[in-house]
């Protein structure tokens, strides 16, 4: 992933930074003296807490994620010393000034380009945490249930909210959206219910049900207009049971034990599901051959009928930016990610069979496609290399494609490794296409040093089956020398094979 | 272009905030390193917009946000917040504010929320 957003490309700012926290060094140290002498002083404790706040703050943007955890850190015990849940002890306040201390050295090495001292952050860091008596505050349990809407009524309609990936207070953006249906209509229910919509809500996801006889397009406007949505869905009425809503599971749960209340939610049968589409394509189709005047609604109803079946392609491209974000940190790469087509409805079979192709095909694109960051400078290309993932649809096939702008595949390597494991006779020398298809060979890898990652050609023996065997689809690559590699997954669009 | 108050005790925010603002085109017409110079800057410039921190000395952002809106209930205010004030986001955004920018935010953020504001 690129770097986080840092103001060292700007050295004029960089200098206003260093400058402020000096100050508030200062201020962090004056506090800590004065402490010592009026332990109980309400004023001191929240000058402390603005120092090591600001402190924290400018540290974050200035790129020093080690150095804010650990000022984070400090900031939580301050603010509960603030808010009379704890006495600064002298081993409290001992350790506090190790936190000045340290975070003094720090910002000098970093004033000269030094590099931090993470394990000594780390270390101090995890003192705070255990000083504070609790373990890093644990996530709310997340787990997900994946449950069916059922049909609502021909007045509800349902609006179903992605909030963007990198959007930092879902909570809050679900109060917005909200806030801004308000004058559209009645808010029926929500999932998460209401009371759970607070400002630790951790979910990406927001599911409004609304009385209102409100246009698709004004209700969607007025969702984007919040800011940081990435995507909605509107079904009104009858529609609404081809939606999937992601609940926390004890709201789930909760809601499946608690008292019947009149309710939105209906479960539907897979298979009745399959049955009603069917039905509909029989009677359409004798319908259509004994009275052509209905041809168009029937084609209307059966096309309704199809669209309860696809769910958007963002459900696959969702799970993308943090898969590349942990890889990249585990292999010490940048990688600027694109992904296009989010709109692309797909049908509901495919995103769980494209789940691991997908992980497979980026972690290899990473991990062995893309340079090392100094690979790529040396070779005249930029230190953060990028990956494109895109989702597009014809009439017939959903095509999905992986791009890297790496080295590309080296054929001479690809084949003296496949010689050298028997897959090939030392007299034959297969064409590029079959050479490539080689590298899903079980056991196959062309990786010198086996990473942690994807090393053994593991992964791409399980894209080739998944997209092939259960699929039936087709499976290309492009490659070319110093500019990267092309994966491309083509499958038929309406899903797996019965 | 919008004529926007700059509110924050960090003269490095404030200056980055400045850098992407003008980026934009918007005009800062005047700053604040505290709550109580806000809502007297607010009045003096009657600016557009309002960019407001929520840790700042002498009175909070929120605070100073609260006074402001009994004055003027149009002004339109967006929140700095840090990650970890989700609380607090949440009680200004009830309490009338437009939107909110969560730190470390980068140019595109800022303006992005600072359009929507404006809308």
């Amino acid at each position: 992933m690129a770097a986080q957003h840092t103001e060292h490309e700007d050295p004029r700012l960089f200098a206003l930074f260093l400058d402020e926290a000096r100050t508030h060094l200062d201020q962090f140290a004056a506090g800590l003296a004065a402490l010592a002498h009026d332990p109980g002083s309400a004023d001191v404790v929240q000058e402390l807490f603005r120092a090591v706040h600001s402190l924290k703050g400018g540290c974050a943007f200035a790129g020093l994620p080690a150095l804010t955890t650990l000022l984070h850190r400090a900031e939580d015990l301050l603010g509960d010393a603030r808010d009379g849940t704890r006495t600064l002890t002298p081993a409290l306040q001992t350790l506090l000034a190790h936190v000045q201390a340290l975070a003094g050295i720090q910002l000098a090495a970093v004033a000269v380009d030094g590099p931090l001292n993470e394990p000594a952050l780390v270390a101090l860091t995890d003192a705070l945490v255990t000083a504070r008596g609790a373990a890093v505050e644990t996530a709310p349990e997340d787990t997900r249930r994946r449950t069916p809407l059922g049909a609502l009524p021909e007045a509800q309609v349902a609006l179903l909210v992605n909030f963007r990936e990198d959007c930092a207070m879902p909570g809050v953006r679900a109060f917005l959206v909200l806030r801004a249906l308000d004058g559209l209509g009645r808010v029926v229910d929500t999932v998460p219910a209401r009371a759970l919509i607070t400002g630790k809500m951790l979910g990406h996801r927001l599911l409004v049900v609304l009385e209102a006889d409100a246009e698709r397009d004004l209700l969607t406007a007025a969702i984007k207009g919040v800011g940081e949505v990435a995507w909605v869905r509107v079904a009104r009425g009858p529609l609404a049971a081809g939606m999937w809503v992601d609940m926390p599971a004890r709201e789930a749960a909760a809601r499946a034990a608690g008292p019947h209340e009149e309710h939105t939610f209906v479960r539907v049968d897979t298979e009745q599901l399959n049955a009603l589409t069917a039905l509909t394509t029989r009677i359409a189709t004798a319908v259509a051959a004994a009275v052509p005047a209905l041809v168009d609604d029937m084609t209307a109803l059966r096309t309704a009928v199809a669209a309860l079946h696809t769910v958007p392609a963002a459900e696959v491209l969702g799970r993308i930016p943090r898969l590349v974000q942990d890889t990249c940190l585990a292999v010490h790469k940048e990688v600027e990610l694109l992904l296009e087509g989010e709109d692309v409805p797909l049908h509901r079979s495919l995103p769980p069979l494209l789940a691991d192709p997908l992980l497979h095909l980026v972690r290899n694109a990473i991990d062995h496609g893309l340079e090392a960051p100094d690979v790529r400078m040396a070779a005249g290309k930029t230190a953060c290399g990028t990956l494109h993932l895109a989702i597009r649809a014809t009439a017939d096939t959903v095509q999905v494609s992986v791009r890297d702008d790496g080295a590309g595949i080296d054929a001479a390597r690809v084949l003296a490794r496949a010689r050298a494991a028997g897959l090939v006779a030392a007299d034959e020398t297969p064409a590029e296409t079959a050479l490539y298809r080689l590298l899903f060979a079980p056991g196959f890898s062309t990786a010198d040093a086996v990473t942690e990652l994807s090393g053994r050609g593991v992964g791409l023996d399980v894209v080739l089956r998944n997209i092939e065997e259960v699929l039936g689809g087709q499976v290309t690559i492009v490659t070319v020398p110093g500019e990267g590699t092309t994966f491309t997954l083509i499958m038929p669009r309406d899903g797996a094979r019965d | 272009m919008a004529r926007i108050l700059v509110a924050d005790d960090a003269m490095f925010m404030r200056e980055t905030i400045k850098k992407a603002l003008l980026a934009g085109k918007h005009e800062v017409v005047g700053e604040a390193d505290n709550g109580r110079t806000a809502v007297q800057q607010f009045k003096r410039t009657n600016p557009d917009l309002v960019l407001m921190d929520i840790t700042m000395p002498q009175q909070d952002g929120l605070s100073a946000m609260t006074e402001i809106l009994q004055g003027s209930p149009e002004a339109r205010i967006v929140i700095c917040s840090a990650l970890g004030q989700e609380e607090k986001v949440m009680e200004a955004m009830a309490a009338g504010a437009r939107d909110y920018v969560t730190k470390p935010f980068n140019a595109d953020q800022l303006l992005a929320a600072v359009a929507r504001a404006l809308e």
